[in-house]
């Protein structure tokens, strides 16, 4: 049985300017269809395997993140999806940006793009899909090894 | 009151062909305006900063002491204000995104040869070095001259029984690639692996060529298109012992240095603010290597031909005999065992007595022809001939 | 004398892409009070003036929000080419309007299928999503990106549309106007949509004005305010029809919306046949001196723009009053007193665009 025939998702939008989580819920629609692989876009966190985060982090959604990430259960991986996901982007050099999502938690795959195409989202899903497996096979033979 | 408004869409939905893009399965089309990722053309690019200066994420950083273009493909927002501001156009915008992955790359390219080279050794600690994205490999034709070793700027290489490198001194700027006569060294990627397959499969999806070397030679054409040919060293007229130096042309010289920096026998003095450019003829071998990497073409080596009557020439030739010398074959040139065939002493040769092969590592003298003059011991950079 | 209790609506939840964080005070299933708490979201962009070059700004400037993208950069061009006496080329004007209006669209459409999600009909949302592409794909070919467009700079626009582009968009656009119809008559006249969109979240027509709201949440409560009468960009030349309507409740601000599409296209449609020809972009000598705002007709309302200049390349002040700022005190003041269940609908009735609020 493989967790990547069907995983679900959460997307969080930490100080996104809207482009990337546009795209995001773009993909899911009629033209880039994400629910053709059985990906479903939930809005609760105990019940997704794909974390999906946008934008970059501050100190007022840093313990938000960290929560959502903690309330997950294993096995899980991180997708940060848009450039400012990945570096803080733009607006790294601003006050209140401490960076990208890596700052808080351990990302998987980054997709660059601004805003990301729907189509790079998939090519950064389908990657970490195969990264899903992979925890899962290592998850089952010792749970609290392969995280 | 309506019910079932919606009935006449999902009706027409269901019998009309499906909206969705098959993605993954079939290739993406963008429109040709889309702007997807960042093209650097080498050949074009000169360093000048401005990109860096005017990118509004700060993500493109220029090494001049280095002679590096870096960007961080994850941190670009695609915004073209650096393909704007270019003076040269060497960065385009084009269709397609960089292909996700799971570490952020920093991308380098060597440009030119880093500033630090002065033809000698130096401490690796006093050039700031940049990631080397390659690093040199020999193979079987190498004869330990030492040619890379001099050019090597960071002195990451080592000639002495054996040939090595220092990975971590080295720069990645091939100049020991153009140096090397017998075309023995290579380029061998020194990227971690993820990095490498990454860019491969992205450049592979969109069709990108890179480049990660040198700027080549760009040949130079004339009025007619015709390729300017990189001239070689020819017979010197001793008339006029200067007439075969290097000439540098004003109006196309922008006394960047390169040449005095490549130079193996440091013959050229250049000076950016006095606008000085000098060649020491005692030092100058004529080798050429100045007019090979002027990156404006700016230097000539002339193509001097000796217009002196046959006579004359038999004249002159029995002239340079020496006295006393009536044994034929006793003073024959004789080449030692540090000759690489670098055919220095052919081209100088006044008769036209040495033939050089550096394929078949061949050197032989005629001695019909030799005037025994001994040009050829004075020229040989490895100063293995002897009389 | 029943109990409060304080629900938190957290920064995640599955309305609304982006995080906004609602205390609700609730008392049996009606709310009686809100607070909002918001900074989520909010990075400082504004300081970056200070770094950033007044030309190179209107990057980080069109980054405010990914879905008034384009109306930001030019809003923020024009407050500068106002202050710097900078007089655009008509033919850029018309570039920006029929760029702008094509925005306003999309950003319509995106807001009907996320109310559609709100109560819950999926296949609404996805079909108003699909319209929507079609205006991206024009977007892309137009301008070279989906969201993000960076076409607007100092002093006009460096992208061109030529007649054959524009008369294949408005094509394109007539097509999806016969699309609109059908999705639309479900959104007026369906029973189960009317019964959860009328007489939700009234606002009355003094509360709208005393409470300051703008676009389309004003408009629907019967003021007739577009800032599109002022005759910025091309705006002047061309007739600009008011979309108004009395019912003050959530049904009558999705009229509004809608009949502002169909406007939109209609303007798109007069831009197209009177565009003249001519530059683009002139050039910028000089730096802003001085304080200058000017004011646009986002497609939330009315955002001011205001900058503040020294003499040097970099700005002294950049300030957007955005139009959620403007409404969110209405939203509080109509959550007050309904069902949990029309919480989603009265949120997303102001068409909340957070990042635009807290930048």
């Amino acid at each position: 049985m493989k967790l990547s025939r069907s995983p679900w998702l959460i997307h969080y939008d930490c100080s996104s300017c809207n482009g990337c989580d546009i795209e995001v819920l773009a993909a899911t629609m009629p033209r880039y269809d994400l629910e053709r692989f059985g990906i479903i876009n939930s809005g609760d966190p105990m019940h997704a395997d794909i974390l999906l985060t946008t934008g970059g982090c501050n100190s007022q959604n840093a313990p938000v993140l960290k929560q959502i990430y903690d309330q997950m259960p294993d096995p899980k991986v991180v997708v940060a999806v848009g450039t400012c996901a990945c570096t803080g982007g733009i607006f790294k050099s601003c006050y209140n940006i401490q960076g990208g999502t890596d700052t808080v938690i351990p990302v998987d795959v980054y997709v660059t793009g601004c805003a990301a195409r729907p189509q790079s989202i998939i090519d950064g899903v389908v990657q970490a899909l195969a990264i899903l497996d992979k925890k899962y096979e290592a998850y089952t033979e010792d749970p609290k090894e392969g995280i | 009151m309506g019910l079932m408004t919606f009935a006449k869409v999902a009706v027409r939905n269901l019998f009309s062909k499906p909206y969705t893009t098959n993605y993954p399965y079939e290739p993406a089309v963008y429109p040709e305006r889309s702007r997807g990722r960042i093209l650097l053309d080498h050949s074009k690019c000169v360093l000048c900063g401005l990109c860096s200066t005017h990118c509004p994420t700060d993500t493109i950083f220029i090494d001049r002491k280095a002679g590096t273009w870096n960007m961080n493909r994850f941190d670009c927002v695609q915004c073209g204000n650096c393909v704007k501001v270019c003076p040269k156009s060497a960065l385009s915008i084009v269709p397609g995104y960089f292909t996700p992955n799971r570490e952020k790359l920093i991308e380098t390219n060597q440009i030119k040869a880093p500033a630090a080279f002065t033809g000698k050794t130096t401490e690796p600690g006093a050039i700031p070095t940049g990631p080397a994205m390659a690093v040199p490999v020999v193979n079987d034709s190498c004869i330990l001259c030492g040619a890379c070793a001099v050019q090597c700027p960071a002195g990451a290489i080592t000639v002495g029984d054996g040939w090595s490198v220092n990975a971590e001194a080295c720069l990645g700027c091939e100049g020991c690639i153009s140096t090397c006569p017998e075309n023995a060294l290579s380029m061998k990627s020194a990227m971690a692996p993820g990095h490498e397959a990454a860019m491969a499969a992205s450049d592979k999806e969109w069709g990108v060529q890179r480049k990660l070397g040198r700027r080549p030679y760009v040949p130079q054409f004339d009025k007619d298109g015709e390729e300017i040919p990189v001239p070689a060293c020819t017979l010197p007229d001793y008339v006029d012992e200067w007439a075969d130096l290097p000439v540098s042309t004003p109006e196309n010289c922008v006394y960047c240095g390169l040449c005095s920096k490549q130079c193996p026998k440091g013959a050229i003095v250049v000076d950016r603010k006095e606008k000085i450019w000098e060649v020491d003829n005692a030092e100058c071998i004529r080798c050429g290597i100045c007019v090979e990497n002027c990156p404006k073409g700016a230097l000539t080596l002339p193509d001097v031909t000796m217009d002196v009557p046959a006579e004359e020439e038999t004249d002159f030739i029995i002239a340079c005999l020496e006295p006393g010398y009536n044994d034929e074959f006793v003073d024959l040139p004789r080449k030692g065992d540090a000759c690489v065939y670098c055919s220095l002493c052919a081209k100088k040769c006044p008769a036209g007595a040495l033939t050089v092969d550096r394929k078949t590592r061949t050197w032989t003298v005629d001695n019909e022809l030799c005037v025994r003059c001994g040009v050829c011991a004075g020229v040989c950079p490895k100063k293995c001939i002897d009389l | 004398m029943s109990k409060k209790s304080v629900v938190p609506f957290g920064p995640q939840h599955p309305v609304l892409p982006e995080p906004l964080h609602l205390d609700l005070v609730l008392e049996d299933e009606k709310v009686v009070d809100v607070i909002p708490e918001i900074g989520f979201i909010h990075r400082g962009l504004e300081h970056l003036v200070d770094k950033r070059d007044f030309k190179d700004y209107v990057y980080v400037a069109e980054r405010i929000c990914g879905i008034c993208s384009f109306m930001h950069g030019m809003g923020y061009c024009e407050s500068i080419e106002y202050g710097m006496g900078i007089e655009i080329p008509n033919r850029a004007k018309y570039l920006r309007t029929i760029w702008a209006e094509m925005s306003r669209v999309h950003s319509h459409l995106l807001w009907l299928g996320l109310l559609a999600d709100g109560f819950g009909f999926e296949a609404l949302f996805n079909e108003c999503w699909r319209i929507r592409e079609d205006v991206l794909d024009m977007l892309e070919a137009s301008t070279g990106g989906r969201c993000i467009f960076s076409v607007n700079n100092v002093g006009g626009v460096i992208k061109d549309m030529d007649s054959a582009m524009l008369h294949g968009f408005v094509e394109k656009f007539d097509k999806i106007e016969r699309d609109l119809r059908d999705v639309v008559d479900t959104f007026l006249n369906d029973y189960t949509v009317k019964s959860r969109l009328v007489g939700v979240g009234n606002l009355t027509k003094q509360a709208a004005l005393g409470l300051g709201a703008c676009g389309p949440m004003a408009r629907a409560s019967g003021h007739a305010l577009d800032m599109r009468m002022l005759g910025y960009a091309a705006y002047g030349d061309l007739d600009v029809k008011i979309a108004t309507s009395e019912g003050c409740d959530c049904y009558a601000r999705t009229e509004v919306r809608i009949q502002e599409i169909f406007n939109a296209i209609d303007l798109i449609h007069q831009a197209v046949d009177k565009i003249p020809a001519g530059d683009l972009i002139v050039p910028v000598k000089g730096n802003p001196t001085g304080e200058f705002m000017v004011r646009m007709e986002q497609p939330r309302g009315e955002a001011c723009y205001y900058t503040k200049g020294n003499g040097t390349p970099y700005l002294d002040r950049f300030r957007v009053r955005t139009p959620t700022f403007a409404n969110i005190p209405a939203m509080t003041e109509i959550m007050k007193g309904c069902d949990v269940a029309d919480i989603p609908m009265i949120i997303l009735t102001i068409d909340p665009c957070v990042s635009c609020t807290e930048r």
